[in-house]
């Protein structure tokens, strides 16, 4: 049973960190800041939700790993806000006046 | 007596009950105090909390039936995560990286905020797709690829989505 979870524990770890590494490896080969974002989101979901997921299987059923599915549920809402404001900053940059105009409002 | 009987709607009731929750899971242990100290913290924060507490209509997941179609709608969500990433880690590690970055501008009506929230952080998460705005109703969705560009339109999310606000 020990070997069991062991094995799983190191195939999610490994899932984890290959996602984390094709992540950072999208951030320095993209193009652009869109693009990088893409590599950059896509890959940290999963890359910090396999992790979190290995140390969940690692600790069994317990109060740990409730935290633990908490951390995964909050991660996962806020990357996608995250490069949502970015990449928001990012075109009204590219796009001139409206963009201004939006930030000012909301500064304002 | 009105002033107390808004403090018992519905949505002052499941705020309540999530905090409360929330607080059990991070509590280090369970006992008589903890959970009078989280009772009083959670009452004190939702009366904080009036003027920017989400009202029902804005949260149609607080409803048991769209409670239902929302689970269902997040293992769909998690498949597509899994299919984005894998989609995504090809494009990068292949060595040509076969990408056709474009704008598209995606037309879907929501109703309420909550919902195009959730919408639009779903589509962030899916494959080869980043929200950069919304305006209006309009959905201004950066694609990585053609493919990607192409299934936009009508996708299984927004179908989902347009669920989670029909009426009953």
């Amino acid at each position: 049973m020990d070997l069991i979870q062991g094995i799983i524990v190191v195939l999610l770890t490994l899932g984890g960190a290959f996602f984390f590494l094709v992540g950072t490896l999208g951030l320095i080969r993209m193009p652009d800041v869109y693009c990088r974002m893409h590599a950059t989101t896509k890959c940290d979901t999963l890359g910090a939700g396999l992790a979190l997921l290995a140390l969940m299987v690692y600790k069994g059923l317990s109060i740990v790993s409730l935290k633990l599915l908490l951390v995964i549920v909050f991660i996962w809402l806020t990357n996608p806000t995250a490069a949502h404001i970015i990449s928001k900053a990012e075109y009204n940059k590219d796009n001139g006046s409206n963009g201004d105009r939006q930030n000012n409002e909301l500064l304002s | 007596m009105k002033a107390i009987k808004l403090l018992f709607a519905k949505k002052n009731i499941i705020l309540l009950l999530l905090l409360f929750a929330f607080w059990l899971i991070l509590s280090p242990s369970v006992s008589l105090q903890s959970v009078i100290i989280g009772i009083i913290v959670s009452i004190l924060v939702v009366l904080y909390s009036q003027d920017v507490v989400f009202s029902e209509e804005e949260v149609t997941i607080y409803a048991i039936s769209k409670l239902r179609i929302f689970i269902r709608y997040l293992f769909t969500l998690l498949w597509e995560i899994v299919k984005a990433n894998i989609d995504v880690a090809k494009v990068v590690l292949s060595p040509k990286m076969p990408i056709s970055p474009s704008f598209i501008k995606v037309h879907a009506v929501f109703k309420n905020d909550v919902n195009k929230v959730i919408y639009a952080n779903s589509v962030t998460l899916t494959p080869g797709t980043l929200t950069v705005d919304v305006r209006g109703d309009e959905y201004i969705i950066h694609a990585l690829t053609d493919a990607a560009a192409e299934g936009m339109d009508n996708s299984i999310l927004e179908q989902y989505v347009r669920k989670l606000e029909a009426d009953k």
